[in-house]
């Protein structure tokens, strides 16, 4: 009992590492751009089959490939922004919403357009579990949460360390009073696009590595990072992501007494015990009326 | 003929879709994300208990549409009150539970293998018969419901609800219970959303979880939107544009070789996906333009 | 509870992230006279306005109105009631007609009941034209009338204005709040404005006034309260207002 917890917990943190990246995205996105973005699963899939496409297909070095990877992902996101969003900023956020189906649709059907509907996977080598105490981890997992605790860090010294960081947060906390305190929407906007797609192309390249690539793999997972970026209180990205860790842990958790085939229903069930109790999430800061 | 009368049925149908989300997006500004999971509700309602529990047909469509609306009341009082985006992300999540429990709760719902020997209207009078007058059921019934849209349109009612689209705190401040009314009309939409899927189960004959994807939510919003949100004819119009499109694309097929079975049908959401990005950065009014009533919500013609 | 008062806050308090808003603040409201509300921005003013409203609900403090606790009611019931506020920016319902958006306005509407406003048609049909009379005067009074099939959202903001003040008398209210009514209007239409105030308040309504431009509401206010950082700093009849030096030394003196 003590060993089957252990190993859920840490299947938790792994899955919230992963999920930490689109839902740290999305909460910019909803906060900077003023939408949930529905397409941003496409951004995984799409950086996913990149890379694949890149080592498995034209046999590139694995780094290599996942470079082109996050550079395919980081040019879809810029597309959508100059080619699509752009153009409907100050419309009611429906329009915007609306677009971003639009969008996910034509990526979705896209790649399987391209690629088919089979699974794909990484050509990585055969791993054995290490065992460390009660818990056995894949030498694959710990890969990724050093992965994915980089890019959060990486994150975190841009909104600290760089001046357009800084913007960025200036933008999100108060789009209105950073414009008339002279700071460019336009190029925070592109900044904003292109960071968000990089870190969900490097989440869709680790889930893609640790199950496998699917058309709906992006798809599959943005409720549940929907669900951590409400947790968190859009207002805040990094209460994105200790939401994302605490969805992953609950989700894994809660597959020892909810059916596995339920897991998907856990992220509806707590977006709505956190919308409940706090309608604004649980780090949101309560918005003066 | 067959073919003829399934893209009427679908066009009907969509129609019916259309309006009940017309009701909620276009004249409330209440986004469902969710819509299809009332959809799936109304299907399996109604086939269960005509199939499972040989309920007559017309207890069965009543049923749905009942249940439907029924699941969206707790729904609607929990979440009305959020923001238009949290309650789409909300509802969005709804409708993924509720394909997750008709895919697993296979006692009840028969789960991913379906409900078939659905029993079409007039089934008994045989099927050069039934196709015919099933189609005239389905369009007397969404005509009912366009009808029913125009009234609540043309009442004070409706003239309220677009108030309310327009600025919620203000109605708040001429004292209406403004959350009461977009609970109201979350289930009357849903209500209509379940009648619709009753009458496709009933049409199609057989029903399984992959047919409610949230594709459907999709597709409703494109016909929507295609035909002017807010509009009384727009839903109609949208509703047969998209299925046109859907249907003639599968046409198509039989005579184009260029890609393969599986890459037409994607290209099809691809060019559906790309249509409704176009429409809604260069025509967001609908092809044909916002047709307005004259003056909404003057009903009663005084002066 | 006396009938002195029409509404009381009593003891109100209330805090964003930390920072206290309003400390402990009392207001009461005699029936039938013009109080008003100043202070500087950020004193507190529209917090304690919208808490009476019903628009935001009080961290402690109790609101009573004709002797009864209303501290919890939404403000939707309060409307009903009575109480009616207008907004500083205009509401305007933009795509409605300026008749409509009294129309709306109209309580109790049969019309507005479902199912029953698909077949009680006679009676809607009454209802409808009976508030459009009472809506036509309305706009006849404030010199509306010829704007009154004009989409809303095409009126200038000082018609907008009057529409707000329009929609609010449409409800026949026992206590009218107005918050900033002269903001963003031209000085011609805000004497209109001031005058419209006056005449309303001769026919016996109660009014509440957040206002910026301290001599206008001088000139109308039977009560003042200065509210300056959250704190009650003085009361009485604007004359004596005017000579407090610590009000003159707090708000005046800075405005």
């Amino acid at each position: 009992m003590v060993a089957e917890l252990a190993q859920h917990i840490v299947d938790g943190v792994v899955l919230g590492a992963i999920l930490a990246l689109p839902a740290l995205g999305l909460a910019l996105v909803w906060r900077i751009a003023g939408f949930p973005h529905l397409a941003h699963g496409s951004l995984m899939t799409i950086a996913a089959y990149a890379a694949w496409l890149a080592a498995g297909v034209w046999r590139l070095p694995l780094p290599l490939a996942v470079l082109f990877g996050l550079a395919i992902s980081a040019v879809t996101g810029v597309a959508m922004h100059l080619g699509v969003y752009r153009h409907l900023a100050g419309r009611p956020m429906l329009n915007l919403f609306i677009a971003s189906i639009g969008v996910e649709l034509f990526l979705r059907y896209g790649v399987i357009f391209s690629f088919g509907s089979d699974f794909q996977t990484f050509p990585l080598p055969a791993e054995r579990g290490v065992r460390l105490g009660l818990v056995v981890v894949r030498p694959l997992d710990l890969v990724l949460l050093a992965v994915a605790f980089g890019a959060l860090l990486g994150v975190w010294w841009m909104f600290r360390g760089t001046q357009i960081g800084r913007r960025m947060r200036a933008v999100s906390d108060n789009a209105s009073l950073a414009r008339l305190s002279g700071i460019s929407p336009a190029r925070i906007h592109l900044i904003m696009w292109i960071l968000v797609s990089v870190l969900a192309g490097a989440a869709g390249i680790l889930l893609g590595a640790r199950n496998v690539i699917a058309p709906t793999l992006g798809w599959d997972v943005l409720l549940l990072a929907f669900a951590a970026a409400i947790f968190g209180g859009i207002s805040n990205p990094f209460g994105a992501a200790v939401g994302a860790f605490l969805m992953g842990l609950v989700s894994q958790l809660g597959i020892m007494w909810i059916p596995t085939s339920y897991e998907e229903g856990i992220a509806f069930f707590l977006i709505m015990i956190v919308l409940l109790v706090k309608p604004r999430g649980l780090f949101g800061e309560a918005v003066r009326a | 003929m067959t073919y003829v009368y399934t893209v009427i049925a679908f066009g009907l149908i969509y129609t019916m879709l259309a309006l009940g989300l017309n009701l909620q997006m276009g004249f409330t500004g209440i986004i469902n994300f969710g819509y299809v999971a009332f959809v799936a509700i109304g299907a399996y309602t109604s086939a269960l208990l005509t199939v499972d529990l040989h309920w007559p047909l017309l207890a069965g469509w009543a049923a749905g549409a009942a249940l439907a609306a029924l699941a969206s009341y707790p729904l609607g009082l929990l979440t009305i009150r959020l923001g238009g985006d949290y309650f789409a992300v909300v509802t969005l999540g709804f409708s993924e539970l509720v394909l997750l429990v008709v895919l697993n709760e296979r006692q009840l719902t028969h789960g991913a293998i379906g409900i078939t020997g659905i029993h079409r209207p007039f089934a008994a009078l045989g099927p050069h018969l039934s196709a015919p007058l099933a189609l005239l059921t389905i369009a007397i019934l969404t005509a009912l419901t366009a009808y029913l849209i125009r009234q609540i349109s043309h009442s004070p009612l409706g003239r309220l609800l677009r108030a309310i689209q327009a600025n919620e705190s203000a109605a708040q401040a001429l004292g209406k219970n403004t959350l009461g009314y977009k609970v109201l009309v979350l289930v009357v939409g849903s209500a209509i959303a379940g009648l619709a899927g009753a009458l496709y189960a009933h049409w199609v004959q057989y029903i399984s979880p992959d047919q409610f994807s949230p594709d459907v939510t999709f597709n409703t919003f494109i016909a929507l939107i295609l035909g002017g949100v807010g509009s009384l004819l727009g839903p109609v119009i949208g509703a047969f544009v998209l299925i046109l499109f859907l249907q003639g694309s599968i046409v198509l097929q039989d005579y184009v070789h260029v890609f393969s079975a599986n890459q037409q049908s994607a290209l099809r959401f691809m060019i559906i996906g790309l249509a409704l990005v176009l429409l809604i950065v260069y025509r967001p009014e609908g092809i044909l333009g916002r047709m307005k009533s004259k003056r909404p919500g003057r009903s009663t013609g005084v002066s | 509870m006396s009938e002195e008062v029409l509404l009381e806050a009593r003891d109100i308090e209330k805090a964003y992230v930390g920072s206290r808003v309003l400390k402990s603040v009392s207001v009461a409201l005699k029936p039938g006279t013009i109080t008003a509300l100043i202070g500087p921005n950020g004193a507190g003013k529209t917090t304690l306005f919208d808490i009476i409203a019903g628009f935001v609900q009080a961290d402690s403090g109790v609101v009573r109105y004709r002797g009864e606790d209303i501290t919890r009611k939404p403000a939707f019931l309060r409307a009903c009631r009575g109480i009616v506020k207008t907004f500083q920016i205009p509401h305007e319902f933009g795509g409605l007609s300026v008749l409509d958006n009294l129309l709306v306005a109209g309580s109790d509407q049969i019309g507005e009941r479902f199912p029953a406003s698909l077949w009680s048609r006679r009676a809607t049909h009454e209802q409808e034209c009976a508030n459009t009379e009472t809506a036509c005067g309305i706009l006849e009074f404030l010199g509306l009338l010829a704007s009154r099939d004009v989409m809303a959202q095409t009126l200038s903001a000082g018609e907008k204005k009057l529409l707000e003040l329009a929609r609010a008398l449409m409800l026949a209210p026992r206590l009218l709040m107005l918050d900033e009514p002269l903001a963003g209007v031209p000085l011609s239409v805000g004497e209109q404005i001031l005058e419209h105030l006056v005449n309303i308040g001769a026919q016996g309504k109660t009014l509440l006034i957040v206002e910026h431009n301290l001599e206008a509401v001088m000139r109308v206010a039977d009560w003042v309260y200065v509210l300056v950082d959250g704190e009650l700093l003085a009361s009485g009849p604007p004359s004596e207002v005017q000579r407090n030096e610590k009000v003159q030394t707090a708000y005046l003196g800075r405005a």
